[in-house]
């Protein structure tokens, strides 16, 4: 990488990496750590390639999409645990909002990262199943049934997130 | 609310509590850092004002002459003398308190004899050239003065190779009285660098100016402007012969990626962006070489110490970012915060006992003052104990405006 180039780099992460970081951080569970680790492994893979990267975001994007789906394929089944430890449950007379809060967060971190890859992208980054395919590497199938699946499995980890529901915790009538 | 609205919810408000730490962009480039000196060292960069002064080849350093001799290759090219004798004895000589330095910035062992100044010079909404502006220490005045030279190399002892513009059609050396003494070439170039005996010239060529590039819009998008390099011309100075040999980027990547010369002056070498090993080795007509030992594992910019006692590598944990291996024995002292400051990258071996390093003002444990960009040349004690600064800092070191140092041995 050349003078110029590096600076062009530098230019784009600063610019980017607010972005950058909360995707890596909601990929990871809201393991801050993890996050870090993830988006500076995908920003020395770019690096690598910058001289040839057109959309740097969208690249570094999907090498930390990848990165996650390639680490859940090569950990197997078995692993499929998430990587952060989310928080203690709230204290019984915390607010019923932060509570709800907690609940998902702490149900979303316990997701496979395949899962919660395709959550973040179906639900974060508001992309329609075919660009969610088209991102993971796989078939808009395999993104409706994982998709699917998570919510399913968030369900389970979260009683409190069966319909109908609103977001203060408390059950619609 | 559903629970596609209450994931949608969480996950917005969940990532709004990511932080973004500090250096991500240091961290990723550190396993791929490159010299970067050398690097804006040889980015050419003449605007049109340049060029048109440049052909009148002004004195380089004021030192009276002003006229020209064209040399064409196969004639003889020696330079009467270095262009720029530094006063004995050798001593420190520092300017802490200036950014750019106007006092000579050196130590017994080497000394900054250029600097140069870079900016962008745009030329459509989305193109740009990068621009530099040199200055070299002129000994009579005690002070760095501005040039008119696109390009610029030191050797040893102050010899000075000069490019006129961008893409240049020759080489020049400067004489000690100012002239200059040129080497008419077959393919324009676009960098210069002088063999560790200040013998020949090592010169890069382009199919088009490498120092073009788009200019990054608001998605933090640009054009990509390719560059590819052709060859290199080795200009030897003894008999002003001058030959080229086509030599594409090992890496198949259209960009800048200029050659330098191993320590011996015997290969030389180009940044290897895609494999381990950070260097790629040619012999002199271009074909592919064995790395030498050590050198190609380091991406710090001093490499090894003029005795080839220790290597300037990557920090093996993160209390450090430079460190340096003994090579005989394998062990390394890792650059810890030291008098007050971060220490980011080294630049250059000031004999064996000593580097010059960019440094930042220490904040808290790891942090700088500011930011990393916020940066000074500071000589540190190769046992990491005690450090001098050199210069006062950089403001930002990634804007425009900012100085990059040239340094050569005494």
């Amino acid at each position: 990488m050349d003078a110029a180039a590096e600076r062009r780099f530098r230019d784009f992460v600063a610019a980017r990496s607010p972005a950058l970081m909360r995707l890596a951080f909601l990929l990871t569970g809201g393991d801050q750590h993890a996050a870090e680790d993830l988006l500076q492994s995908a920003l020395a893979k770019t690096v690598a390639r910058w001289r040839t990267v057109e959309e740097p975001e969208a690249y570094v994007r999907q090498v930390m999409y990848r990165d996650q789906v390639s680490l859940w394929r090569r950990a197997g089944s078995r692993r499929e645990t998430a990587v952060a430890q989310p928080p203690d449950w709230a204290v019984q007379d915390a607010t019923h909002a932060v509570d709800a809060r907690i609940v998902v967060r702490r149900a979303l971190a316990r997701l496979t990262r395949r899962q919660r890859a395709v959550l973040v992208l179906r639900y974060f980054e508001d992309l329609p199943e075919a660009e969610v395919a088209a991102v993971l590497g796989c078939s808009v199938g395999t993104v409706r049934s994982t998709a699917h699946r998570s919510l399913a499995r968030l369900r389970t980890l979260a009683p409190e997130l069966a319909e109908p529901y609103n977001m203060i915790g408390e059950a619609m009538a | 609310m559903t629970i596609d609205d209450v994931v949608r919810e969480t996950l917005g408000q969940w990532g709004d509590e990511a932080r973004v730490p500090e250096g991500l962009a240091d961290r990723a480039l550190g396993r791929r850092r490159r010299n970067r000196i050398r690097t804006f060292a040889v980015i050419a960069g003449a605007t049109a004002a340049v060029v048109a002064a440049a052909m009148t080849v002004p004195a380089a350093l004021h030192g009276g002459g002003g006229e020209t001799s064209v040399l064409l290759a196969g004639r003889g090219l020696t330079a009467d003398g270095p262009a720029i004798v530094l006063p004995e004895p050798g001593e420190l000589s520092a300017d802490p308190d200036a950014s750019p330095p106007t006092k000579l910035i050196a130590t017994p062992e080497v000394a900054m004899y250029a600097y140069f100044v870079w900016d962008h010079e745009k030329i459509s909404d989305k193109r740009q050239i990068v621009k530099q502006t040199w200055y070299l220490y002129n000994p009579a005045t005690a002070t760095y003065e501005k040039t008119p030279w696109a390009v610029v190399d030191v050797a040893p002892g102050g010899y000075v190779a000069v490019l006129e513009e961008q893409q240049a059609r020759r080489v020049g050396v400067l004489s000690p009285d100012g002239q200059v003494k040129w080497v008419d070439l077959e393919r324009p170039v676009s960098s210069v660098e002088w063999s560790p005996d200040g013998g020949r010239l090592l010169l890069s060529s382009y199919a088009s100016n490498p120092n073009e590039q788009g200019v990054i819009d608001e998605s933090g998008s640009s054009d990509v402007v390719p560059a590819p390099r052709t060859g290199f011309t080795v200009v030897d100075l003894a008999d002003g012969q001058a030959s080229f040999h086509p030599l594409a980027s090992g890496d198949d990547i259209p960009w800048r990626n200029d050659l330098r010369w191993s320590d011996d002056g015997t290969l030389i070498w180009e940044q290897n962006s895609s494999e381990s090993l950070t260097k790629r080795f040619y012999d002199l007509e271009g074909r592919p070489h064995e790395a030498p030992p050590k050198v190609a594992e380091s991406h710090e910019e001093a490499g090894l110490s003029p005795s080839g006692r220790s290597l300037a590598s990557d920090a093996p944990d993160k209390s450090a970012v430079v460190a340096l291996a003994d090579v005989a024995t394998g062990s390394v002292t890792q650059l810890k915060p030291v008098a007050g400051h971060w220490i980011e990258q080294s630049v250059a071996w000031s004999g064996d006992d000593k580097v010059i390093t960019w440094a930042c003002e220490l904040k808290g444990m790891d942090g700088c003052q500011g930011s990393e960009f916020r940066n000074r040349l500071l000589l540190v004690d190769a046992d990491g104990g005690r450090a001098v600064p050199l210069t006062g800092f950089r403001e930002n070191s990634q804007q425009p405006g900012s100085w990059e140092p040239l340094f050569a041995r005494r």
